[in-house]
């Protein structure tokens, strides 16, 4: 993939759908992962636990870490410079922009990945900050990791989500999260040039279905955690 | 039978390619509903060459939806509202009374705009030129029925090579892409034994073509596909990617 | 034009009359085309390069000849009006093309395909040509598929047939109703190819308003760039004019609104013969025009005709909606004049028979200027499925532009010009008369005779272009030494002079008239009087009334912008002053042409069937005129020898 500014825009969007499901993987691995937080007693426990387990693969986990910021560098990067040759396409707008309904597959969210993209990168740094680099509380289970201390991610956790701004951010970001992988899911298919005609027409009609369930399965936790406190 | 409506136009002129150009408004009453959106612009031009005005370029040659030389954006839609219809056989009983038109080139920086409502095309010939063919000289052919197809692939090969090569699907895609133009020529030719031989060598030569005239990416919003005169289907945009990756992989 | 108008009234209206001829090759009619290719000089590989040939226009003939010229390795200028070469006008054909493959086992041979085209065109074709064409056809459809033309298959994966007016065998080969579209296709895919290779320099937005001759041969042309208005010059050692037909002389056609006669008119008057102008083909089944803002016709190919039966209702009084009309009261009257044949019979057979029902006041609406086409039986018989599959994208566009479905209701159809079989005079090698200009497709005079049948023009615009181009020309090429020439001579100044001095002087006029107005008032007086059926009266009256045109287009235009940039009122202004004096041209030759054959029907004329009376002693020529300036026009005469075919009365029943 040697440079990615002079491959093919055909291959582009290749390079776009193969990271995009990539991630969409990733999320849903999140997603189970973030069930643990509503297990185990006392609360927290397992998903600290989980979170130890996963540290605990040591350098694997920061590959595992370092690749996921990788397919994320390259989505973002080559979406943006995509997009950049997009805008260069058409110099004279259109007065009237319309929809032509019908076989168009065109809505505000495929014709907004952009922006909801460039949001959800924003919203990664500060997710990923906030969580991954945030306070290094410690907390102690007998049964989790022989006793000895581990990272208190769920204090963390729980913090952050009594705060209602960062609730409503998350919201925000989410949802436009799922406008996102609604046309990014069936897209990356017929980016990769899987085609059929029942396959295009039934991944086209849960596309934004998934977006939305992957949306709401994220959200239940800040909203959860806000109500319980 | 006589039935009419009265329409408010505005309509994009531009001097030349070089020149800005702006929104000029139109009135038309009591134009007949039985006619086509095209010769409701004759009569608007017979009316501005009457009072001295220059009259609006726009293209069109056969008048009956082949040859694509018509075509402009109606209220952002490409060839209109009516689907699968070029401008020159969109008929007025498709608008209403009092309706407000909005009437504006392609627009994409590949297709110029000559004058008015005139785009010059000719970047798609390039991306032909750049392999939308099979080799195959004059008198080379073998008999005609040695070359065996069955009817269902010569049936979509035909699909793909209906492409009447008038833009819309640019002008429509958000990010004037030329994916659907490109892929029906690709896809037609990947669909018949004929083209099997150069296969590798045209898709990837006319998909650089393509990028080099400036067209966008494809990002599937298949707005092109809904506009297109002859419904050509984005199943080719796909044949085209499967095609190009087969291409490299091998 | 310059008709000596006072020698009108006079039987003899032509003066003086020379004898042309042919050049059709002797021999055995068989061997003539084979013969002709074994002993014509041959340019040599290297040499090819160092010629540079002109094709004006890119459709079937032109883009296949532009195509096959550069596989040669000559050097190819291709010129067309258009943005791209795809939108020539050849690709609005719809029903196929035909050739003598006999494939379906028929009984049809290149014998019989001849045979068909020369009684087709009603004795008035060069025996020789159309031999020629009816052996190349099969190659055609060889070629064609080798490019990858979808056309139609069985289930087997076999190519598939269907049948056409004119021939009791299934002859012609199709891709669905788009035959045209990807005939067209894969030979502009050739010449892009060609393109890549710099074989060809391809010309787009330029139209052609000069021939240079400069010692008496074709060497150049002079255009106008339609965005810019810039005049330029290009020198070649041969020019090929494969620009179309002129049925827009009618206004109200099927042909293209950039459809135009002005390439082959300038050469005309720089001293290329016209022939047969008046022989002008009229479709039975178009779409009727609705009103009077129509700008062109549509056509409804003529394989409908396969499965649709046409019919008037019995009484001109009966005013019934269609499905209300028991069969009892039904006139299917192509059916009962032409038992034979039926719905299939030729076009001008088919369309003079619309135009006798209509003319006996049965023709339908408030214009009386239609008839039914009915598929209900085809329907009931094949299933609504199959009709689809058949004709499924004609019937969308019939209700597209009528908003009603042919599902539901019977079609209505009427005649319009669709074709021209007149045009710039040529010999066996397609060259006119003046050396080095070659004429290939709808342009030249053609092999159709008088009267041209379904699915043969394709074939003749691919024949000329692929077949007969490539040989003709490398023979002239090869016999004649050609000295450069610069396009710093006097004749490119000369030329381009006239051609600016012409454009300014229509922009100066600054009259009430506009191009439209005056192109329709032409089409009018063409249709009522030079139409489907003439006669000297009406012909008399119509070289009165054009030269009025004339004057009245040349004194009271309006026409508005400048020459400057792209400015469509005045490329359409040039082209009809070039269609008024074709329309002169065209009604002289019909007053001179006194008998009928094929689609020109002389109503003085007819057998008391009403069939076409030909009159083979005195008019089995082809008329060919010569331009003179300021003076009357002349006639030349190629006699037309019938040696291999017996000329008879045609008869479809």
């Amino acid at each position: 993939m040697a440079n990615f500014i002079t491959v093919s825009s055909v291959l582009k969007k290749i390079i776009i759908a193969v990271t995009g499901i990539s991630l969409f993987l990733f999320l849903i691995i999140h997603l189970l992962g973030n069930i643990t937080i509503f297990t185990g007693s006392p609360p927290g426990r397992d998903f600290n636990a989980y979170a130890h387990f996963l540290e605990s693969f040591g350098i694997l986990f920061t590959i595992a870490e370092l690749g996921l910021l990788g397919f994320f560098g390259l989505h973002i990067t080559t979406s943006l410079y995509t997009n950049f040759i997009n805008y260069k396409s058409r110099k004279s707008r259109y007065a009237v922009s319309n929809f032509a309904g019908g076989k168009s597959k065109k809505t505000y969210a495929s014709t907004s990945m952009v922006i909801t993209g460039v949001v959800v990168m924003a919203f990664l740094i500060w997710h990923v900050l906030q969580f991954r680099f945030g306070t290094y509380y410690e907390t102690i289970y007998l049964s989790v990791n022989g006793g000895e201390p581990v990272r208190d991610l769920y204090r963390l956790v729980t913090e952050e989500f009594s705060n209602i701004w960062v609730v409503l951010g998350y919201t925000v970001a989410l949802s436009l999260l799922s406008l996102h992988l609604g046309h990014g899911f069936w897209s990356s298919f017929q980016s990769l040039g899987i085609y059929g005609k029942t396959f295009t027409r039934v991944t086209y009609s849960v596309s934004y279905l998934l977006g939305l369930i992957i949306s709401l399965g994220f959200l239940i936790i800040p909203l959860y955690i806000f109500w319980i406190n | 039978m006589e039935n009419t409506i009265n329409l408010k136009l505005q309509v994009w002129r531009q001097e030349s390619a070089d020149s800005s150009g702006d929104f000029h408004y139109y009135s038309m009453e009591d134009v007949p509903v039985d006619i086509s959106f095209l010769e409701m612009l004759d009569i608007l031009n017979e009316n501005l060459t009457k009072s001295g005005i220059v009259p609006i370029s726009f293209d069109s040659d056969c008048r009956e939806g082949i040859c694509g030389t018509c075509g402009f954006v109606i209220n952002g839609i490409a060839h209109g509202p009516q689907a699968r219809t070029t401008v020159c056989q969109l008929h007025m009983r498709h608008f209403n009374d009092g309706d407000t038109l909005v009437i504006e080139p392609f627009r994409a920086t590949p297709f110029k705009i000559v004058k008015d409502l005139v785009v010059d095309r000719g970047s798609f010939d390039k991306i032909i030129q750049a392999g939308g063919y099979v080799s195959v000289n004059t008198g080379n052919g073998p008999d005609a029925n040695s070359i065996l197809i069955g009817k269902e692939d010569a049936e979509e090969a035909f699909d793909s090579a209906a492409c009447i090569g008038c833009g819309a699907c640019v002008a429509s895609c958000p990010n004037a892409s030329a994916a659907l133009f490109t892929s029906a020529k690709i896809s037609h030719l990947l669909q018949l034994p004929q083209g099997q031989v150069e296969q590798r060598a045209r898709v990837k030569s006319m998909v650089d073509k393509m990028d080099e005239e400036g067209f966008g990416a494809c990002s599937n919003h298949a707005e092109c596909e809904a506009v297109c005169p002859k419904g050509i289907s984005i199943k080719n945009i796909a044949n085209m990617r499967r095609s190009l990756i087969k291409s490299i992989v091998k | 034009m310059d008709i000596n108008k006072a020698a009108l009234p006079e039987k003899e209206i032509v003066t003086h009359v020379k004898k042309l001829d042919g050049k059709s090759p002797g021999g055995e009619l068989h061997d003539k085309w084979s013969k002709y290719k074994s002993e014509m000089k041959l340019v040599n590989p290297a040499n090819k390069r160092k010629y540079n040939i002109i094709v004006v226009g890119s459709g079937l003939a032109g883009g296949s000849a532009s195509a096959t010229l550069a596989e040669l390795g000559y050097n190819v200028k291709t010129f067309c009006v258009q943005d791209t070469p795809r939108r020539a006008h050849s690709i609005a054909a719809q029903g196929g093309i035909n050739a003598a493959k006999n494939y379906q086992n028929d009984g049809d041979s290149v014998q019989r395909l001849f045979i068909d085209t020369i009684k087709g065109g009603d004795y008035r074709a060069r025996e020789a040509n159309v031999y020629r064409l009816a052996e190349v056809s099969t190659n055609i459809i060889d070629q064609c598929v080798a490019q990858g033309v979808p056309f139609a298959r069985d289930y087997g994966g076999l190519l598939t047939n269907r049948s056409f007016g004119g021939a009791q065998v299934s002859r012609t080969f199709y891709a669905r109703g788009q035959t045209g579209q990807q005939l067209l296709l894969g030979a502009y895919s050739s010449m892009m190819r060609q393109v890549s290779k710099k074989q060809i320099e391809l010309f787009t937005n330029k139209e052609m308003l000069d021939l240079i001759v400069i010692d008496g041969k074709a060497r150049g042309i002079v255009v106008r760039d339609l965005k810019t208005g810039d005049i330029e010059k290009h020198t070649a050692e041969a020019v090929v004019l494969c620009s179309g037909g002129y049925g827009n002389v009618f206004f109200l056609s099927t042909n293209g609104k950039n459809s135009n006669a002005t390439a082959a008119w300038r050469c005309h008057k720089k001293g290329a013969l016209m022939a047969n102008p008046c022989f002008a083909q009229i479709h039975p089944t178009c779409i009727p025009a609705s009103g009077e803002y129509q700008s062109k016709l549509t056509l409804m190919s003529e394989s409908l005709r396969n499965d649709g039966r046409v019919w008037v209702p019995k009484s001109a009084d009966d005013k019934r909606a269609s499905e209300d009309i028991p069969e009892n009261d039904r006139d299917y009257f192509l059916e009962r004049m032409y038992p034979a044949y039926g719905n299939l019979v030729p076009r001008d057979v088919g369309s003079r028979a619309i135009k006798r029902v209509c003319d006996e006041g049965k023709g339908l609406g408030a214009t009386g200027r239609a008839v039914y086409l009915d598929f209900g039986s085809a329907m009931e018989r094949l299933g609504e499925k199959n009709i689809s599959d058949k004709y499924g994208n004609l019937f969308d566009m019939y209700e597209t532009i009528t908003g009603e479905s042919p599902y539901k209701k019977p079609m209505r159809i009427y005649p319009a010009i669709h074709y021209v079989m007149g045009g710039l005079w040529v010999d066996y090698d397609c060259m006119s008369n003046i050396p080095g200009l070659f004429v290939l497709g709808e342009a030249n005079f053609s092999d159709h005779g008088a009267n041209r049948l379904g699915a043969s023009a394709l074939m003749q615009g691919l024949a000329d272009g692929y077949f007969v181009i490539p040989y003709t020309l490398g023979n002239y090429l090869a016999n004649n030494s050609l000295d450069a020439v610069s396009d710093t001579a006097d004749e490119f100044k000369e030329s381009i002079d006239e051609v600016k001095k012409r454009n300014e002087s229509l922009l100066k006029i600054k009259g009430s008239s506009t191009v439209l107005e005056l192109h329709r008032e032409l089409g009018a007086v063409m249709w009522d009087l030079v139409g489907m059926a003439r006669t000297k009266d009406s012909l008399a009256q119509a070289l009165e009334k054009i030269p009025q045109i004339k004057d009245k287009f040349w004194n009271d235009l309006n026409l508005i912008g400048n020459d400057n940039n792209l400015n469509k009122s005045l490329e359409n202004a040039s082209r009809l002053a070039d269609f008024i004096e074709l329309g002169e041209l065209m009604a002289l030759d019909a007053y001179d042409r006194e008998e009928s054959c094929g689609a020109h029907f002389r109503e003085e004329y007819q057998t008391s069937e009403g069939e076409p009376m030909r009159n083979d002693e005195k008019y089995a020529y082809v008329s060919a005129w010569e331009y003179i300036p300021e003076s009357p026009s002349i006639l030349h005469k190629e006699d037309l020898n019938y040696e291999f075919v017996e000329m008879t009365q045609r008869n479809y029943k």
